[in-house]
């Protein structure tokens, strides 16, 4: 008799317990889910709802519309070219930064003195302010005075109007966006070579891997897998955030040879005061950005991990 | 010992800034020899492996493999295979592919190696059949033909460590180099593997170097046991050897459980050296003075309230303080009246009376060791230790 109320009063205090517990991990949890809530989830519910509508902004009335926001973009030549030149510029910046990124990587650790210098110098793209940086580039890439024309000049090339003229304005923008990538992608790498276990590199040099390509293809390669998806995810995404440079340089053209996403949405939202359809743009592009996240963490993490 | 060695050490020498980890370590290692290193943690044995795998370069000395002086050779040109404490197996490869790797690196052309383009390679599909071959055989003789097409990740440790095994063995090297291959694995399964890693010496022939920090690990696998301290070598014999002849206090030591037990001796001005009042050793009027100290394996001893010692025999008292049983057996733990508490094997049937706690530990002389102040082993002057060091040399 005693034995059983001991035992229910002891699930009875274990059970009080487990609320507790649920209770005080829902209190720990709460400011950064009320962050969350919103400056994240409340801001896109807001944006979806826009989108339904035909808001203006400093207009005081507005009508839900449904989807006609949505199918009106499908024949906005703008918005068209707005997607072809994100694309094409995402294709430009994200192979080239993860690539030049894995190669400085693997340069600095090969080599330990200058490891510290080289760390710095390829990091400061990153946390530099990128309108600052903008107009040094805008030095950089000026058709006359500027030092890449210079230099082009001096080994017998054309000069090249590099941020004025529609042939190369992209381009000449993405190579700012891969300057500023690189570090980033550099300092992942870095961090990714490092946490490779030295042993397989001995084990790698015993079983014959001689030549630094095999010991690279035995190992480097791919034990970087997961940084390598991680970097080109989050690269991708950055390219297709590029904003700043756009805005400070060419504010989307000549002839909207550089008009990109944000700043199409930016314009329409900002210029043109169109709320509404601005917000389905915006919807378009949380879109392909969720399906690029999707496809990182759900698709190919699975071939990436080995356990 | 005409043969020439297969593996030779000359006056090797490692420093790691201030660290000495190698000390001028000689040893020359026979073909078709296993020879286990073992010390202390510490005592440079991983060092001396990797050095001699070309993993890690050398101070000073040289290094021979086959007659032939590796010294400036890299890892990837001497030939050896080495199996790692952690495996080191490729994650992203299956255990076949992780096996195969020695024999792709080895026997395909930087060609027929290329991704894509490699399998078009003349050539290779001889070289592709060949390497399943061999690969095939090889995991066959480690039973582990069912998880060939496993990653490591999908493993047991047990499993990676046959892989790891399978890895070295395809190559057929020059020489097996294992460092603590088993230390990852649970005793029951440790014991298992040692066993069949020794008849795969047997079967291979190869020269096998073996680290371990477990002595009994050592005894039981090797040809030869070189016992490390402080970046030095202390002693290398036969298993028997080491055990029944150690040449230092230290090796005494470190071999054996549960430990050797060790007795002060005073030497008297006639040279004469007791423990208590019995006479055990003479000639030693270089030591008067001081203190040397007696070495008994647990086993050596006898007790009983009516043991007698004989001919050739010693008697100290010994009060047991505490009996270990272990089933087969018992382990005494007591204290000599000299002070110095030891252990003492006793068989299965020993029963300590009620009435008494003391007893007498007779130990026959010929089976005491003798060492110096230095750790050095005594064996001059003495009649203890001379027909076993007569023995160990025949054998
Ligand atoms: N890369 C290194 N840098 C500096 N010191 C090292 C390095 N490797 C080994 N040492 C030092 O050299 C000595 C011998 O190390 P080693 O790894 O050979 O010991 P070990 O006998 O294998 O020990 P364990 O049984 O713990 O593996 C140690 O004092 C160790 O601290
Ligand atoms: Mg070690």
């Amino acid at each position: 008799m005693a034995e059983a109320g001991a035992a229910t009063s002891r699930a009875r205090t274990s059970e009080v317990r487990v609320r507790q517990e649920e209770y005080a991990g829902w209190r720990l949890s709460a400011p950064v889910m009320l962050l969350v809530i919103v400056l994240l989830i409340a801001p896109t519910i807001a944006v979806f709802g826009l989108s339904l509508t035909d808001a203006e902004l400093g207009s005081s009335e507005w009508h839900f519309i449904g989807v006609s926001n949505y199918s009106d973009l499908a024949g906005d030549r703008t918005f068209r070219i707005s997607i072809w030149n994100t694309a094409r510029f995402v294709l430009l910046v994200a192979p080239a930064s993860v690539a030049l990124g894995l190669g400085l990587a693997l340069l600095i650790e090969s080599s330990v003195e200058l490891k510290g210098f080289f760390r710095s110098a390829f990091f400061l793209p990153v946390v530099s302010l990128t309108v600052a940086m903008a107009s040094v580039w805008q030095y950089l890439m000026h058709p006359t005075i500027g030092p890449i024309n210079q230099m082009f000049r001096l080994v017998g090339l054309p000069a090249i109007n590099w941020l004025s003229s529609s042939d190369w304005v992209l381009t000449g923008l993405a190579v700012i966006g891969i300057w500023q990538a690189t570090g980033f992608a550099m300092v992942l790498f870095l961090a990714g070579l490092t946490a490779i276990d030295p042993q397989l590199y001995q084990a790698a040099e015993i079983d014959g891997a001689k030549s630094p390509l095999d010991r690279f293809r035995l190992v480097t390669w791919p034990m970087l897998g997961p940084t390598t998806l991680f970097v080109t995810t989050v690269t991708m995404i950055n390219a297709l955030k590029v904003f700043e440079t756009v805005y400070t340089l060419t504010e989307g053209g000549p002839a909207k040879a550089s008009e990109v996403l944000l700043w199409t949405i930016f314009k329409q939202g900002f210029t043109y005061l169109q709320i509404g359809s601005a917000s389905a743009m915006a919807v378009v592009f949380i879109v392909v950005l969720l399906v690029l996240v999707v496809l990182q963490t759900r698709v190919l993490d699975r071939r990436v991990h080995y356990s | 010992m005409s043969a020439p060695p297969q593996i030779s050490f000359r006056s090797v020498a490692k420093r790691y800034g201030a660290t000495l980890a190698l000390k001028s370590v000689s040893l020359d290692i026979a073909q078709g020899e296993f020879l286990a290193l073992v010390g202390p943690s510490g005592c440079g044995k991983s060092t001396l492996l990797r050095i001699l795998a070309g993993l890690e370069s050398l101070d000073d000395g040289r290094i021979s493999i086959a007659g032939q002086d590796v010294t400036a050779r890299r890892a990837a040109d001497r030939d050896v295979a080495m199996v790692f404490q952690s495996y080191a197996l490729y994650p992203h490869l299956t255990a076949r592919q992780n096996m195969a790797v020695p024999l792709v690196m080895r026997r395909m052309n930087a060609w027929q190696r290329l991704p894509f383009v490699g399998p078009m390679m003349p050539g290779r599909r001889a070289v592709d059949a060949k390497i399943a071959d061999k690969v095939g055989s090889v995991a066959d003789s480690l039973k582990i033909a069912a998880l060939l097409d496993r990653k490591p990740g999908q493993m047991s440790g047990g499993q990676r460590q046959r892989v790891a095994l399978g890895r070295a063995i395809v190559r057929e090297p020059k020489a097996f180099l294992m460092d603590e291959p088993l230390s990852n694995l649970d005793a029951a399964l440790r014991v298992h593997t040692r066993s069949e890693i020794v008849d795969l010496h047997r079967r291979l022939g190869a020269t096998t170097v073996y680290v371990t920090h477990d002595q009994e690990e050592a005894l039981s696998m090797a040809d030869r046991v070189a016992v490390m301290k402080e970046g030095r070598l202390l002693q290398v014999a036969t298993p028997r050897a080491i055990y029944d002849d150690p040449d230092h206090i230290e090796v005494a030591e470190f071999i054996g459980s549960p430990k050797i037990n060790l007795a002060a001796a005073d030497v008297g001005s006639d040279g004469v050296a007791r423990l208590g009042p019995t006479v055990i050793a003479d000639g030693l009027g270089d030591f008067h003075g001081s203190v040397l100290r007696v070495g008994f394996r647990p086993e050596h001893g006898r007790i009983g309230p009516q043991e007698r010692p004989g001919d050739g025999e010693v008697a100290v008292s010994f009060s047991l303080t505490r009996l270990e049983f272990l089933g087969a057996g018992a382990i005494a733990h007591g204290t000599l009246a000299t002070g110095e508490s030891v252990e003492l094997r006793v068989g299965h049937d020993f029963v300590p009376p009620a009435d008494s706690r003391v007893f007498q530990l007779v130990l026959p002389i010929r089976q005491l060791m003798l060492f110096a102040p230095s750790g050095d082993r005594l064996r001059t002057g003495t009649s203890l230790a001379a027909p076993h060091a007569a023995e160990a040399m025949h054998g």
